[in-house]
Order: structure tokens, then C-alpha cells, then sequence
């Protein structure tokens, strides 16, 4: 067995079902150990194709994505999936080719140093210099992209050892244990918590992608949520953590979240924040927000070093957000505390009701159509078929946080803290390769399509039940938005007037699609793209002046939300 | 206020970058950096300095427990620790102004390990503050180099930094894997 057959015998013994990359000169070895084990990998059109569906596929099924990829500019290829990966905490491993140990640091053919390059964007890297460390260095990769909170690992291993034969001898790669500190765990706290939400009169329970991510983490938030009946609100990664319609639940926060639930943030006494990292589109600037001191602020999460990053708690849990709601669940005393809260709850629920006949406006079937619209159109067209929701980067992916009521959690497969334009594509195929029994609808908009538009020969290769919609605004919306709010309406670069034609650009890869420009013409493509079980293609007109609202401006206040048409009294 | 960080780590490929790498990254400013073997040739210990209050400490060690290379870190606070730094100096001094030069020196307990017609080499090694009286002194005659290691920091009595003491006495930081199973 040499190094690459080690390496493809490891990830099948890891349970590996699929795998994404991209053939290249120093990877032909691991390509034709692929051939010989029979190895479910799929060829993209891209490598940064690969490491997007890897992503996808992680996110959808929670198991970690692998990436293969050659040296030199197939590495590089990689570094926005993996930055992406970072960001959200999605495990995925990475299994880049190196130039030969003697030619390490000659600038040879397709040399670059790509564990220098992912240092910073990895939870960590190996360049493997020694034979008999592969095997104990995929093995510490493989249990740290999902160790604690999860993450992107890369393991870069020259071409010599690819074909250099395997000594049987393992070493271990850490002889040594590593000291931490005790865990601050939530058995030690929960009376504490308990205090402070007995307390309360305004709490608000925010629930970030932590409990997407933690295995069991929804339903014993769902339980103890009703248990206290505290209001939840969810960050854009924490969607699906709750269901959409349940009588507690406020919404995403945020930029563009609602208008409950970014009241519920501003007005707080207590915020129980669990496994969020409090970014900057969750609390705009954490100074003025800190400088809101009425407030007690509780903060759970896996990764103790998120703790105090941003937002300086006063009670902090090192937990994960399962292990914190079970804990919590089991320690629960015996009495009631939601009368103390009654009335902010009611008004929230006030709040959200006035938005909700405001939302109901937008869904008005118009040409060309509006980006709302169509939203909530697949979606209940799709409704108790618990679909997979996938999306790019830009305003359709806030119409889609906004307007979508996933039925599941990591059913909403999203960039958000790298927020990568060309996520969408390859990401849905990834989601749909890990669960190709469900449905995956991908919301993409005209930019970030011709991102990774290649990634369509893919989908057509696989024939997955990709379901993509195509928002045409013509233009890069988000951005256009704000040069139309800030920038005085200079359109500066954003406006993309030559768009191709894309369902003539499907068919000529073989997925078929059709356009739609009002509400029959829509309804008509649906019906057709969800008959067939394969991919499809909608392009949808969208009209190109549709802003996104709400919005809070950056680093303003949760207060200072505008949203047209709602009652100004909210504020107080 | 000057802080010291002592980090244990495994001497893998690449460990001194990606700690210095993380200051970087997260903007911390470090003072000095100062890394060398530990008795036991496969570990490092590296002393870091830092300006900065308790929060930025805590949040410091926050990230470097992050990394796998990292086995230990402790802050060694003043009252508690010892620390020293090693500097040369390279001073203008001809036959005039030698002997002044050498008085100086003397007095801080230096010691003179080069000299030509018109520059003495001067090494002392001490804390920050005696460090700078000396600095402050030669100034005068004309510092034209000055090279400085950065502290190294040793805690005092009993309590060690040793990853084979730690495993085995209950007081000091548990390992990961015992903390996993309570």
C-alpha cells in the first residue's frame, strides 16, 4: 500500500460516502488510488466547486465534507471554501497534493505554500514531511474537524509520499497531553441562570448556529424554551433551530431580521445567548451595544475563546448548546416565571403581527416579480415536503432567511459569516449529494450564479433534484442597495446589463428550465421543475428597485431599524 | 501594564509562526517574543510580553488553547515570577571616554566582552527598569546598536511549568482528556 492508497483506505474506513475534487499533476497518484478502491469521488468543474460542495454536504448532513485538490493553484482554489468553513464552523477536511520533499521551497511547478496560505483560515493544517506520520495526521485532521467546534482542517502531503510505500509502524503525532483550564460547564452554573432569569422582566433566548450544529440541541431548545415560554430569536445561522411558526419564536435578529425580534434585542434585561459569536450583523458595533448596560447577558458556547471576544458577558458557560439546554432542563426548579414577562412578550407578539400584514403585502404577484414572492410561493408549494433551502450571497439570501419557514434544522445551507458570493451552487449540490431523496431548492442570484456557473456540469453529470431559481435583478442588488441608501445612487460597477441568457446556458449543459415573469408564469415552472426528478432551471425576472427590508444600517442599533409602513411607536 | 505569558508547546513545523501568526490576526500587540528548547528537547517554551489589562490577557490565552500545538500556558504575574532580559550595547567610546564607560557599567554589574579604539561592547542582563537606567546612561556617549532578547520568565518556589509534573500532581491544570470525562 503506498501513500495515497493509505490515505483513500483511511477515509473509506472513516465511513467516507462522498468526496469532492479536481485531478492535477502531483495528485495522479491519490487519483489513481480513487480508480483502484472504487472511491465515491466527484469531479467538479472547479476546486473552489469542490470546496463549496464539501461544504454543502457538511452543513446538510453534519458529517464532515472532504475536498481532494492538487498542488499549486488547486490548493489555492480552495482557500474561500475553507475561509468559509471558518466562519461558520463547518468541518470539512482538505486533502491537497505537494510538490515533492526535495523540491519543497524551489518554487517548483505549481508550488505554493498552502499551509502557510490556510493557516490562518483552518482550525489547523499539516504539511506531512515524514512517512509515518500520514496515517497519525489524518487521524488527529479527521477527529478535529468535528472535535468541540467544528471546522475546517487541510493535510497537505507531497507527491513523493503519495507514491512511497507504507511502513507498518504508526507513531503518534502527540506524545504529549495538553493542559487546559477546567471547563466552565453548566452543571456548575444553572442555579445562577436560573437566578438571573427569575430576575428578568424582558429576556430574550438568542439562538445562534451552535444549536443547528449540536447534536440533539433543537428539540431540548424547543423544550426548554416553552418550559419558561421565553421568546426566541434566531441568528442567519441559527435558522431552523426553532420552528418557524411556533408562538415563541420571534425570527432571525440582525441586519435584516424582524422587527420583534431586533426590538426584543434593544430592550432586553437578559439575553441568553447560546452558541453565537455575537458578529457585528447580529449587534452592529458591540461598544455601543456593551454601553446598553441594563442588561444581564448570559453566554454559552462550545468555543471558550468566542466568550468575551466580543460582547463581555456576565455569566459565561462553556458548553455546547445541547449538553447547556439538557443540563438546564434537568436542573429546572419548580416554578413558573413567565408571568413575569407576560406583558413584554405580548407586546412582541404585537410587534411581529403588524410585520407579518406587512410581509403579507410584499407577496403580491407582480411583473416583474418580486423577489418575496417568489420565496413564499416555492415555499408553500413545497410546504410538510421538508426541502432543503440553499442560497448565495446577496439579497435574495436575506428574502429567503426572511420569507422561507425551513421545516428541519440544517435545512437552511447558507455562507454567512464569510457571506461568499458562489456559495449556492455548488453548496446545493454538495446538500443535495449528502440527502438526494429530498428536494433542494437553490436560491441564487444573476451575480453570484456566474460566480461558479460551471458548477452546472456537475449537476447535470449527477442529475440531482436541484431545483434552482435564478433572482434577475440585473444588477449586484445588495451592494446596489446601499449605494442607492448611502452612496447618493452611484451605481459604481454593480450593474450588470449583458446577462446571459440562463436557462439557454442549462439546456446547453443539459439541465432543462424555463423563465418566469408573473405569478402564472411561476407557478407554471415550478409545477414543471418539481415533476421531473432532476435539476431544473427557473429564471425569474425580479424587479431590480427591491430593497431589502427591514434594515438596520451598519453598526447602528438594534433601534434603529427602518422598515417602511410599520408603526414608529415601536420604538419605545 | 507589561504582562508575561509563558506557552508550553510541541516543537512541530511551523509552531512559532502560527502562534505569532494568531497575534497578529487578532491584532494583539506584542512587546517581545522570546522561544528556546525545555529540557525536554521535543517541547518549547516561548515568553511572550504583551502590553495589555487582564482581559486581553484572559482573551489572549482563550485563543492559544485553541491551537493543538499548545500544551500549557500560564501567566506569570509579577509578585509571583521571576524575569530577566539579556541586551548588548555597542557604545561610542574612545581612550576619553572609555573609563566613564566602564564605571557605569560596573555599577549595573555589566560586563564589557568587546572592545576596539572607538567602541566598547557592553552585556547586561536584568529586568526592564535596570535595563532602561543603563540605556538612559549611555546615551550620552552614543548607543549605536542595542540588541535585546526579550524577558524569559520563571515562576518562584515550588510551582513548575512542566508537562510531566502537571500530569502527575492533581493541583495543576488538568489534562483535556481528564477534563472530558467528568
Amino acid at each position: 500500500m503506498n501513500g495515497a492508497e493509505a490515505i483513500i483506505d483511511f477515509l473509506l474506513r472513516k465511513g467516507v460516502k462522498h468526496a469532492f475534487g479536481y485531478p492535477g499533476g502531483p495528485v495522479i497518484v491519490l487519483f489513481d488510488a480513487i480508480h483502484k478502491y472504487h472511491f465515491p469521488s466527484i469531479l467538479t468543474r472547479h476546486e473552489q466547486g469542490a470546496a463549496h460542495a464539501a461544504e454543502g454536504y457538511a452543513k446538510a448532513s453534519g458529517l464532515p465534507g472532504v475536498m481532494i485538490a492538487t498542488s499549486g493553484p488547486g490548493a489555492t482554489n480552495l482557500v474561500t471554501g475553507l475561509a468559509d468553513a471558518y466562519l461558520d464552523s463547518v468541518p470539512v477536511l482538505a486533502i491537497t497534493g505537494a510538490v515533492a520533499r526535495k523540491a519543497t521551497g524551489t518554487d517548483a511547478f505549481q508550488e505554493a505554500d498552502i499551509t502557510g496560505i490556510t493557516q490562518p483560515v483552518t482550525k489547523y493544517n499539516y504539511l506531512v514531511m515524514n512517512t509515518d506520520e500520514l496515517l497519525p495526521v489524518l487521524e488527529e485532521a479527521w477527529n478535529l474537524t468535528t472535535e468541540g467546534r467544528p471546522g475546517p482542517v487541510l493535510v497537505n502531503v507531497p507527491k513523493d509520499i503519495l507514491s512511497s510505500p507504507m511502513s507498518g509502524s504508526v507513531q503518534t503525532v502527540l506524545p504529549y497531553a495538553r493542559h487546559r483550564p477546567p471547563r466552565i460547564r453548566t452543571r456548575a452554573l444553572s442555579e445562577q441562570v436560573y437566578e438571573a432569569i427569575g430576575k428578568s422582566r424582558r429576556p430574550l433566548l438568542l439562538a445562534g448556529g451552535g444549536c443547528v450544529i449540536a447534536r440533539r440541541g433543537t428539540d431540548d431548545l424547543k423544550a426548554f424554551a416553552e418550559s419558561l415560554e421565553i421568546p426566541v430569536a434566531t441568528t442567519l445561522m441559527g435558522k431552523g433551530s426553532i420552528a418557524a411558526g411556533h408562538p415563541l419564536y420571534l425570527g432571525n435578529l440582525g441586519m435584516h431580521g424582524t422587527p420583534q425580534a431586533n426590538t426584543a434585542l434593544g430592550n432586553c434585561d437578559l439575553l441568553l445567548a447560546v452558541g453565537t459569536r455575537f458578529s457585528d450583523r447580529i449587534i452592529g458595533d458591540p461598544e455601543l451595544f456593551a454601553q446598553q448596560g441594563d442588561r444581564t447577558i448570559i453566554h454559552v458556547d462550545i468555543d471558550l475563546a468566542e466568550i468575551g471576544k466580543n460582547i463581555r458577558p456576565d455569566i459565561e458557560i462553556e458548553d455546547d448548546a445541547a449538553a447547556f439546554f439538557e443540563e438546564m432542563l434537568s436542573a429546572r426548579p419548580n416554578k413558573g416565571y413567565s408571568d413575569n414577562w407576560r406583558e413584554w412578550l405580548g407586546q412582541l407578539q404585537a410587534i411581529g403581527k403588524r410585520y407579518s400584514q406587512l410581509v403579507q403585502d410584499m407577496y403580491q404577484d407582480t411583473s416583474p416579480l418580486r423577489p418575496q414572492y417568489i420565496v413564499h410561493e416555492v415555499a408553500e408549494r413545497l410546504k410538510g415536503q421538508n426541502p432543503i433551502v440553499v442560497t448565495d450571497v446577496g439579497q435574495h439570501q436575506m428574502f429567503a432567511a426572511q420569507h422561507y419557514p425551513v421545516e428541519s434544522p440544517r435545512s437552511f445551507i447558507t455562507s454567512g459569516g464569510l457571506g461568499t458570493m458562489g456559495f449556492g451552487l455548488p453548496a446545493a449540490i454538495g446538500a443535495s449529494v449528502s440527502d438526494p431523496d429530498r428536494t433542494t431548492v437553490l436560491f441564487c442570484g444573476d451575480g453570484g450564479f456566474q460566480m461558479t456557473i460551471q458548477e452546472l456540469g456537475t449537476l447535470a453529470k449527477l442529475q440531482l433534484p436541484v431545483k434552482i431559481l435564478i433572482f434577475d435583478n440585473s444588477c449586484l442588488g445588495m451592494v446596489r442597495q446601499w449605494q442607492e441608501l448611502f452612496f447618493d445612487r452611484r451605481y459604481s460597477n454593480t450593474l450588470l446589463d449583458n446577462n446571459p441568457d440562463f436557462v439557454a446556458i442549462g439546456q446547453a449543459y443539459g439541465i432543462p428550465g424555463g423563465r418566469a415573469g408573473d405569478g402564472a408564469s411561476l407557478a407554471s415552472e415550478l409545477g414543471k421543475a418539481l415533476a421531473m426528478p432532476g435539476p431544473y432551471l427557473i429564471h425569474c425576472a425580479v424587479d431590480p428597485e427591491m430593497n431589502v427590508y427591514p434594515m438596520i444600517p451598519a453598526g447602528k442599533m438594534p433601534q434603529d431599524l427602518i422598515m417602511p409602513g410599520l408603526d414608529p411607536e415601536r420604538k419605545s | 501594564m507589561l504582562q508575561n505569558l509563558s506557552v508550553l508547546v510541541e516543537n512541530r513545523a511551523g509552531v512559532l509562526n502560527r502562534v505569532t501568526s494568531l497575534f497578529a490576526r487578532r491584532g494583539y500587540n506584542i512587546e517581545s517574543l522570546a522561544v528556546g528548547t525545555t529540557q525536554d528537547p521535543a517541547i518549547s517554551r516561548i515568553t511572550i510580553s504583551l502590553t495589555g489589562d487582564e482581559e486581553l490577557v484572559r482573551q489572549i490565552i482563550r485563543q492559544l488553547h485553541k491551537l493543538p500545538d499548545v500544551l500549557m500556558i500560564r501567566h506569570l504575574k509579577a509578585g509571583e515570577s521571576f524575569s530577566r532580559e539579556l541586551v548588548f550595547f555597542k557604545v561610542a567610546a574612545d581612550a576619553g571616554t572609555r573609563t566613564q564607560v566602564l564605571q557605569i557599567v560596573d555599577i549595573f554589574r555589566g560586563h564589557i566582552i568587546d572592545v576596539s579604539p572607538s567602541t566598547l561592547t557592553i552585556e547586561l542582563s536584568g529586568k526592564d527598569d535596570k535595563i532602561e537606567a543603563l540605556r538612559h546612561l549611555l546615551e550620552p556617549f552614543g548607543i549605536l546598536e542595542m540588541v535585546r532578547t526579550g524577558p524569559i520568565a520563571i515562576e518562584r518556589g515550588t510551582r513548575i511549568m512542566n508537562v510531566s509534573v502537571a500530569a502527575a500532581d492533581p493541583k495543576h491544570e488538568p489534562a483535556a482528556a481528564e477534563l472530558e470525562e467528568d
